[in-house]
């Protein structure tokens, strides 16, 4: 076994609190998506959409493909000021998580330099690496502002992650 | 064999860490008393939460104590440590994790805390996870009374586009 393992659990607990936190905010009314929070990114909706938008322009830079949804022709690119419905956001965020863990499966070069679309170069590790700190720094986001709304959102850590899975047991 | 890209995790969490409290240590008093509702609680106490919480990952992971406690230089309550006492943890802290991960880290070890058992592997997922959570707080707050973090040649924050700059892994076309 190697450290690997512990990459895997971090990619698998993004695309668990990432599907998660989606899940909640699919119950939410119009209204309440379009909530924000001064210092936050933005809306609710408008954050969760860049969340996994970001996400796509990362396994872009790591794989050169786009999204299966786009591929196929089902939706449409991310960027611009429009918002992607939470259930689409739904299937982009289950599919950006499994071309993720694809990626670091198949002999991934951490170490190969690679053009992003701003032009700048970037290490393949360290665009994994934001890959995942990306996801937690959004979330906490959507947490800020729906605590500040009097909302309680979902426990999204890894510990929970872990209890999910059966890989964290709690005391009988 | 070492994960390079956990690796990278660890260094830009320690790397973000020490950036922010050195930003926050510039900060008067009553500033790091700010908070925001929906966030953790006030500047001061995040940090001090983000840096506590790590010593408690590093302890399950290796039964050891941070070096400045057992030295008796430190007190192992949280709360109430300088800035500068905040930054010698964080960095201790990042070298410590950089051990673990680098030599020998068997990530299926099953470990058990207070709470239950935890496969090792959770445990130093949840360590990168934690302070990317409760930095996006810290950002909240100044960002909330109208405080931008003063970045160098850095895009989007304490991200790892700005550590990647730092260790000349980002660079122009």
């Amino acid at each position: 076994m190697s450290a690997d393992d512990t990459l895997l659990h971090a990619v698998r607990h993004n695309t668990w609190a990432n599907l998660e936190l989606l899940a909640f905010c699919a119950k939410l009314s119009a209204e309440q998506l379009a909530w924000t929070s001064a210092g936050t990114y933005g809306t609710l909706h408008r954050t969760l959409h860049h969340t996994i938008g970001a996400e796509h322009s990362y396994l872009f830079g790591l794989t050169g493909e786009l999204p299966p949804i786009e591929v196929e022709g089902r939706g449409k690119s991310m960027a611009g000021d429009w918002v992607a419905p939470i259930d689409e956001l739904i299937e982009r965020a289950r599919s950006n998580g499994e071309r993720l863990e694809r990626v670091l499966a198949a002999g991934f070069d951490p170490a190969r330099r690679i053009k992003r679309p701003s032009g700048a170069i970037a290490a393949a590790g360290i665009i994994a690496a934001q890959y995942l700190h990306h996801g937690s720094d959004h979330r906490a986001h959507v947490g800020t502002i729906l605590g500040a709304n009097g909302v309680e959102g979902p426990d999204l850590d890894v510990w929970t992650y872990g209890r999910t899975i059966g890989e964290v047991i709690p005391p009988p | 064999m070492t994960d390079e890209t956990l690796l990278r995790l660890v260094r830009h969490n320690t790397w973000a860490n020490l950036r922010m409290l050195e930003l926050c240590g510039a900060l008067p008093r009553e500033q790091l008393a700010w908070t925001t509702p929906g966030t953790y609680g006030t500047i001061n106490r995040t940090l001090h939460h983000i840096v506590a919480a790590e010593q408690g990952y590093l302890h399950a992971l290796s039964g050891e104590l941070p070096p400045i406690e057992v030295e008796g230089r430190g007190k192992p309550l949280e709360g109430g440590w300088s800035m500068s006492e905040l930054t010698e943890r964080a960095t201790s802290n990042g070298r410590r994790m950089e051990r673990l991960v680098s030599g020998g880290f068997d990530p299926l070890r099953v470990i058990v805390r207070d709470d239950g058992r935890v496969l090792a592997a959770i445990i130093a997922a949840q360590y990168v996870h934690h302070g990317s959570d409760h930095r996006a707080h810290i950002g909240t707050i100044l960002g909330a009374h109208g405080v931008e973090i003063p970045l160098d040649a850095n895009e989007d924050g304490l991200d790892l586009w700005g550590y990647g700059n730092t260790t000349g892994e980002n660079g122009s076309a």
